[in-house]
């Protein structure tokens, strides 16, 4: 099948960024970095600022850098987000004039001590509520959102106005819509877009300016509706959970296609989680329970087992999207991930699907065996339905 | 029809050749074989796949589809197809003794706990990560450090008085902590009771986290080793079911096994 027009045009878009960017400052613009998906970007947004996501490929040579200013025990993305700023080669951790942080994942919360103290980058803290399933829960993030929205436009000196807000929750409830009508696609078999490709449009906007990405994202939808369906069907439907999978991580599909396979769903933080629920009126409560109520992170300590939240989500797409099996991979030392994956194995041994669990970094040392495990894991699905 | 099933593990490379009979109803071991990978698997696999055939006394050109697993597999050009040794250890298990229901596998560069549906497909499994830590390569280093060859090593874990704590699991530390151990006076049966007990602690670990099953096999190379029969089996609380062929070949088998099937 040719590459939808659409796509084309995002690709190239994504390759002009960085140059925009570096005019858009020139020009006074400034531009804000954020690791975490609990950053209310409407707020940023609507603030005049110009709202990045930082999440890059996880490179083990700056995860290396990175673990001098960390600890040797400190997972390889928060590394990596430290060495890639300490090299200054990617253009996006170099273009970033200040970074907003919602302390979900206690690990990257040091990243931005690091970049504070060692990098002198201005840090917006936002105060995260631990017990985030509490209705209180939203009360209070809604009153934090007050002097974060205040730092941001004392920053980019633009008010966020009622207007702004209203346009700005607009904007990313579109942007919203598409992306989830995107994922419903891929219950289709065989989908019209691949998963790898619905991925990757997630992660294009990360980066590119969001009116033209809400564009890209009607045309792309306009041309591959009407298109037969002439994608080959998966040999397997996997969904991948797990911890964060940052644009650019190629070592597990690399992997998956020399055994040509590839998952038909995501539930992850850089995926499918962003997109799901609607900011319901453009005011901080509704802000606030938008985000609080989403598909939490694991990163937040969800005390119990039986009622996760998360682990009912992921049971819900096993049903909607006809999962065979989860590849769920987590990185070294990423606790938040690692703690509850035995408990999700015997919940979805409960209904018979298989889970592979991948506990892995960005070295190539155990590409090997990550390699076996998923090709017996394979074979197990196969012998199933055989 | 003869199939035969290749083996290319890291340290040791198997071969079994099979004949299931005029239709399909038997299954025979015509032959085997057992050399060391050494550096080059691909020439490996070809040189035990002959002598296999030799033993065996068939002709290749005689020979139907060929199956090749373990590490190396990827590298057997003569395959007709490559299977993972999960699914072969399975295979294998199953066919000599259906009643067993976990497999523990333990090979030069890996551990692996393999549990068996009722049908005798694999059901879940779980790998040690990627250190020599709980596998066949961690004995030899202790065996070498500890100034025996490897299966008196294992005979002297039946000698131990009171076996030692050894607490480190990678293999460079354990070594360490082996001389220290031999400072303090320690006898030698104790620390090689203490390793083989450190190993199959490791093993009983991820066997528990798997959950063990009753009807539990013990395959690969390490298998061979009694002493670490023996530890295994205090530390899992259980005793092997025994398997009529030799365990180091287990994984070829089932690949032969499966070799049969194949079009």
């Amino acid at each position: 099948m040719p590459k939808p027009a659409a796509l084309v045009r995002l690709e190239d878009e994504l390759a002009r960024r960085p140059k925009e960017l570096t005019q858009a400052k020139a020009q006074g613009k400034r531009i804000l970095g954020y690791f975490c998906s609990y950053i209310p970007e409407e707020l940023v947004w609507a603030s005049g600022l110009i709202p990045v996501r930082l999440c890059r490929r996880g490179d083990n040579q700056a995860a290396t850098i990175g673990r001098s200013f960390l600890t040797t025990n400190s997972c390889p993305f928060a590394c990596s987000c430290v060495g890639l700023k300490k090299q200054g080669r990617d253009p996006y951790f170099k273009l970033v004039d200040l970074v907003a942080d919602a302390p979900a994942c206690l690990q990257m919360r040091r990243v931005f001590e690091v970049w504070e103290r060692y990098f002198g980058v201005k840090v917006i803290l936002l105060s995260f509520p631990r017990k985030f399933y509490l209705p209180e829960a939203s009360e209070y993030f809604a009153r934090m959102l007050e002097p974060f929205t205040r730092e941001l436009s004392d920053y980019s000196r633009i008010p966020v106005t009622p207007e702004r807000l209203s346009r700005a929750v607009e904007l990313y409830n579109h942007i919203r819509r598409r992306q989830q009508r995107l994922y419903s696609l891929l219950r289709e078999d065989p989908p019209p877009i691949t998963w790898r490709d619905v991925f990757r449009i997630i992660h294009a906007g990360f980066v590119l300016d969001r009116e033209m990405y809400r564009d890209i994202l009607d045309e792309l939808l306009e041309e591959i509706l009407p298109q037969p369906h002439t994608n080959r069907p998966p040999q397997a439907r996997l969904l991948l959970a797990g911890s964060i999978m940052a644009p650019g991580d190629e070592k597990l599909f690399n992997i998956l296609g020399e055994l040509d396979a590839e998952p038909v769903m995501d539930e992850l933080c850089t995926g499918s989680r962003g997109t799901w629920g609607q900011v319901d009126a453009p005011n901080e409560g509704s802000l606030a329970r938008h985000y609080l109520t989403n598909i939490p992170c694991s990163s937040l300590p969800y005390p119990r087992l039986e009622d996760d939240p998360r682990h009912a989500h992921i049971s819900r797409l096993i049903k909607d999207y006809r999962i065979q099996g989860v590849i769920y991979h987590t990185l070294h030392f990423c606790d938040a991930y690692n703690f509850k994956v035995q408990h999700l194995h015997n919940l979805l041994s409960s209904y018979s699907i298989p889970l592979l669990h991948l506990n892995s970094d960005y070295s190539m040392a155990d590409a090997g065996q990550i390699r076996t495990r998923v090709e017996a894991f394979l074979e197990i699905i196969q012998d199933r339905s055989a | 029809m003869i199939s035969v099933g290749v083996d290319i593990g890291s340290r040791t490379t198997k071969a079994v050749v099979l004949d299931d009979g005029q239709n399909g109803q038997g299954n025979k071991i015509l032959g085997d074989a057992i050399i060391e990978t050494g550096i080059n698997p691909i020439s490996s696999g070809e040189r035990v796949l002959e002598e296999a055939l030799s033993n065996a006394g068939v002709s290749r050109k005689t020979l139907g589809k060929i199956v090749a697993t373990g590490y190396g597999r990827i590298s057997a050009r003569f395959a007709d197809k490559t299977i993972t040794e999960i699914t072969c250890h399975a295979r294998g298990v199953h066919h000599m003794e259906p009643s067993v229901c976990t497999i523990i596998d333990i090979g030069g560069q890996d551990s692996k706990v393999i549990k068996l549906d009722d049908r005798g497909r694999v059901q879940d499994f779980v790998m040690n990560d990627r250190c020599a830590a709980g596998t066949g390569k961690f004995l030899e280093v202790m065996s070498r450090a500890m100034e025996t060859v490897i299966e008196e090593f294992s005979q002297l874990f039946f000698e131990a008085g009171e076996p030692c704590a050894i607490s480190s699991m990678c293999t460079v530390f354990a070594e360490s902590e082996v001389i220290s151990l031999l400072a303090d006076g320690h006898n030698r049966p104790d620390i090689i009771a203490g390793l083989h007990l450190a190993v199959a602690k490791r093993v009983a670990n991820m066997a528990l986290r798997l959950g063990l099953e009753e009807g539990v096999a013990f395959t690969g190379g390490v298998a061979k080793n009694q002493g670490m029969v023996a530890a295994l089996e205090q530390e899992l609380e259980t005793s092997f079911t025994p398997l009529s062929y030799e365990p180091q070949l287990i994984g070829a088998l089932g690949a032969a096994l499966l070799a049969r099937k194949l079009k």
